[in-house]
């Protein structure tokens, strides 16, 4: 075979890998373009936006949706498009940042439970162990009631009840993890507990993290509205998706328009999240084999 | 390395120096669990010297491993609990010593090689990390301090392109390379005693013969103690000088390792010798070189019994057996038997 030859043959082979790679990771690719373009709408909502979020034009009020109001307008004429862009920010925000900190605080107890011995680990057992037979949605329906309304409620609200689950997953791994003789290898050169914690157990359980993380993302979304929508959450006339939502059920049968399009941004934000996650698990996780 | 001649006297006058690297005193080790408790290592005693391989023998689940770990107390506690005796190192008793100062004996004084190269090393870091750890922790070297003298170690155990495999990860690399890589993490620190649990029982045979010249040549070089584990006679004939024959969480035979291998005191030592398959040995009974087995199965080790452990499966058992505890027989130079029929070769200790 001449070199120019055997060149195009191994280009046709990495085309076959690459085209292979992309057919398998699907999910991924799927999930990670709709939650980076949900991304963007956060970061540049109101230059994407064909109208001001809050920009009221009464003699369009309750409009169904046209080539000027792709998704209709609101009572006050505002675009509903415009609306449900902007309020991305809101939305994506609460749900990046609550799952920022239940992973935090999970990953912590879920290591103190998994690798502490003793009265510790017992008391973060019990405690997530009660934590997890309240429904999260109560949950977070009395913390953001005590809380009062607001973002800083809402997002105090989905990381306390969203931090039970990730701290058991955690455990589990860590309880895995333990038993592993790089673990006692590592005991044997006089490395510290907290450091074998810190160095050896973690890394190896970043995996499982990422993609919970990912999962309880989306999650987080439908909690975030559901507060929302019981007016719980961010306040109107800020453009929180739950709030366009509770706020559209008044008009359920004059202009349903108005609860589809909050609702159809929820639903493809969550399954972003959920495609995401899905990915990485097939991606990243060994045991999922293909 | 071969053992030469010379070695093997060295080694002999070793056994009668003053001062031993390690000397372990009727180590006692159990296993509580709930219902029932193991009694897992039984009243052990053994010294090691500088520069010496001291081997330990026996078969799976005698207490060879959990010997190995309780010195410097690695076993998980619970459910084991080191219930008598001292294990004295350089001096000090390592049992009484709180968990801190282990951590930092563990490494620069004694060290361990595991049988399992695929899973002993952590899948997510590199090697050059998971070697310098060690130097880096007990030194206080700085980062590029510890992965020099990795890379030095790697040299020192002949893994070729020591650059390259300093930033690699577990999974690019053979068994072989992998033991090589558990030797260096065993040795980047120098450590005084070496405790090598089959480090090649996982490995093939042309790499086992590699891989434990190398060991037995880097203890040279250092004069370290080594503590050899296997269950494979050959091996001991070849790099150890004295040996120690472990059954049922007891030590049965001890002494010289050319002594032992050519007129075995205990039973138990001649049915493993026997056991051995050799080059024209046939496998029909009727043969005069046959492949014999023990007969029976080893004890279980849940109650203290009285009388010789080995004595259901001994051909000679006589009624003492049964119920007296075998007293230790000593035949002099350094061999030992705990047998009631060596009684009337040797003198009691």
């Amino acid at each position: 075979m001449s070199a120019v030859s055997q060149k195009f043959a191994l280009a046709a082979v990495r085309c076959a890998f690459a085209a292979r790679w992309l057919r398998q990771n699907v999910y991924l690719a799927a999930g990670t373009v709709i939650v980076l373009a949900f991304l963007i709408a956060a970061v540049f909502g109101e230059q994407i936006a064909p109208y001001g979020a809050n920009k009221q034009n009464l003699l369009n009020s309750l409009e169904g949706p046209s080539a000027a109001h792709w998704l209709g307008t609101d009572p006050l004429g505002r675009d509903l498009l415009s609306r449900v862009v902007v309020g991305t920010r809101h939305t994506l925000s609460v749900a990046v940042v609550s799952v920022f900190f239940s992973c935090f605080l999970g990953v912590i107890l879920g290591l103190i439970s998994g690798f502490a011995r003793g009265h510790l680990a017992t008391a973060v057992d019990a405690i997530v162990d009660v934590a997890l037979t309240i429904p999260n949605m109560i949950l977070a329906i009395s913390i953001a009631a005590v809380m009062g309304a607001g973002l800083t409620g809402l997002i105090i609200a989905i990381s306390i009840s969203f931090t039970p689950p990730i701290s058991r997953i955690v455990r589990g791994r860590v309880l895995e993890i333990r038993e592993e003789d790089f673990i006692s290898a590592a005991r044997t050169i006089g490395v510290r507990p907290w450091r074998i914690l810190l160095r050896h157990v973690l890394p190896n359980a970043a995996t499982v993290i990422v993609i919970e993380a990912s999962l309880q993302a989306g999650q987080a979304v439908l909690t975030a509205t559901a507060l929302g929508f019981l007016g719980l959450g961010v306040q109107p006339p800020t453009p929180e998706w739950g709030t366009l939502l509770g706020y559209g059920r008044e008009y359920l049968h004059s202009a349903p328009f108005m609860v589809i399009a909050p609702g159809l941004a929820i639903s493809l934000m969550v399954l972003g999240f959920n495609l995401l996650g899905d990915g990485l698990r097939d991606l990243l996780d060994p045991r999922v084999g293909n | 390395m071969r053992k030469g001649p010379e070695q093997a006297a060295a080694s002999g006058a070793a056994a009668h120096a003053p001062n031993p690297l390690l000397e372990v005193r009727n180590l006692t080790v159990r296993f509580e669990m709930l219902r029932r408790t193991v009694h897992a290592v039984n009243g052990v005693s053994f010294n090691v010297h500088e520069g010496e391989t001291y081997a330990i023998v026996g078969e799976s689940g005698c207490g060879k491993s959990v010997t190995a770990l309780s010195l410097l107390k690695l076993l998980s506690m619970p459910p084991a609990r080191i219930t008598d005796g001292s294990v004295y190192f350089e001096g000090q008793d390592l049992l009484e010593l709180s968990e801190t100062r282990l951590q930092n004996l563990r490494g620069p004084a004694v060290s361990y090689v595991f049988q399992e190269p695929m899973t002993s090393l952590n899948p997510s870091m590199k090697i050059g990390w998971q070697i310098a750890e060690s130097c880096a922790k007990h030194f206080g070297m700085n980062r590029e301090k510890a992965l020099s003298r990795a890379r030095e170690v790697l040299e020192q155990v002949q893994l070729p392109d020591a650059d390259e495999r300093l930033n690699s990860y577990p999974h690019q690399l053979s068994g072989g390379m992998r033991q090589r890589i558990m030797i260096a993490i065993a040795l980047v620190c120098s450590p005084r005693l070496l405790i090598a649990d089959e480090p090649t029982t996982a490995l093939d045979v042309t790499i086992q013969a590699q891989i434990l010249d190398l060991l037995s040549d880097l203890q040279k070089r250092t004069g370290a103690g080594m503590i050899l584990i296997t269950h494979d006679l050959a091996v001991v004939a070849e790099y150890a000088d004295r040996m120690m024959v472990m059954y049922a969480g007891r030590k049965v035979e001890e002494g010289p390792v050319d002594a032992i291998l050519s007129n075995p005191r205990h039973p138990y030592t001649r049915g493993l010798l026997q056991a051995v398959p050799r080059l024209g040995s046939s496998l029909s009974e009727n043969s005069e070189q046959s492949l014999s087995e023990i007969p029976g199965i080893v004890p279980l080790l849940d109650r203290p019994f009285t009388g010789c452990p080995f004595a259901p499966r001994c051909e000679s058992a006589t009624e003492r057996c049964r119920n007296e505890t075998p007293p230790t027989v000593e035949f002099g130079d350094g061999r030992l038997s705990a047998c009631i029929l060596s009684e009337s070769a040797g003198a009691r200790e």
